[in-house]
């Protein structure tokens, strides 16, 4: 139970740093490339990573089942 | 009164007799189902940037906005977004203490993400300040042509959503605070967050179309 808390809290951390990571990649893509394709694709990576991690989308085709 | 209020009483329960593992596989699809419909809305807003700030010869283009404030405000709703997803953890294990800090510091950041948009960037008052050479205060007006309408109409939108996540968040950290959820029954918090997440993703794609995509014109 413990485990799996520090597990899940790790994924947290894990996921805030490669948002931070991205948006700083982001603002340098503007800065010194200037491409709308590149800076679509990091902003589709970042929203990707938060639609899977921070919101479980993958629990909406599991089996049914309780919150434990 | 109906049986739905005759049984009610602080806890979430098991409504119209289903099963709460049905019950809740059912809110999740309507919770994604609404997202989805909800991005049609967002989706039209980013095509008429997309659209009407394109300038002939020049490409995509984009109004002058203070680079450092779209900077600030986007990592403060990252964070806000963290926060929650600790919050939602710690509730899934039945920290009801960690989860009513978490949910706290996610509205703060929520309202300091308002106040950003709503104070600094659109500038309510008309104020002019710098701190270390960075302009503090938006110049754009709603009727500055394509660039004042579009930019207005995407934040505008977007605050609108924050504000009620913001809401939410706190009719949440208030039902949590007095003992209304379990690890096992939480679909109030998860629900809350889902939300809260969804603001996140809107704003990750708006962040580089408003402030990063295109040559800037003053």
């Amino acid at each position: 139970m413990a485990d799996g808390k520090k597990a899940a809290m790790r994924r947290g951390n894990m996921v805030l740093l490669i948002l931070a990571l991205l948006t700083i990649v982001e603002f340098a893509i503007a800065l010194y490339l200037d491409s709308t394709v590149l800076l679509l694709i990091m902003s589709l990576l970042k929203a990707a990573v938060v639609v899977w991690v921070f919101m479980h989308v993958y629990r909406l085709w599991r089996g049914e089942e309780d919150h434990s | 009164m109906s049986a739905i209020t005759a049984h009610h009483d602080d806890h979430e329960h098991e409504g119209h007799d289903l099963p709460y593992p049905t019950q809740l596989k059912a809110n999740r699809l309507g919770l994604w189902l609404f997202f989805i419909s909800e991005f049609f809305l967002f989706g039209a807003l980013l095509l008429a940037r997309f659209y009407l700030w394109l300038e002939p010869g020049m490409g995509q283009t984009r109004p002058a906005l203070s680079q450092e404030m779209g900077f600030l405000t986007t990592a403060i709703l990252l964070i806000s977004s963290y926060f929650v997803y600790r919050g939602e953890t710690a509730m899934e294990f039945g920290e009801v203490k960690q989860f009513t800090r978490s949910f706290m510091v996610a509205a703060v950041l929520g309202a300091l993400f308002f106040v950003g948009v709503v104070f600094f960037e659109w500038n309510i008052f008309g104020l002019s300040g710098e701190v270390f050479g960075v302009e503090l205060f938006g110049h754009l007006k709603p009727w500055d042509g394509v660039y004042g309408g579009v930019f207005y109409m995407m934040t505008g939108m977007h605050a609108l959503h924050v504000l009620s996540g913001i809401f939410l968040i706190l009719v949440v950290w208030n039902r949590g605070r007095k003992g209304s959820f379990t690890a096992e029954r939480h679909w109030g918090v998860e629900g809350t967050a889902l939300y809260w997440h969804y603001v996140d993703v809107i704003w990750i794609i708006f962040y580089p179309a408003l402030y990063l995509i295109g040559t800037a014109v003053h």
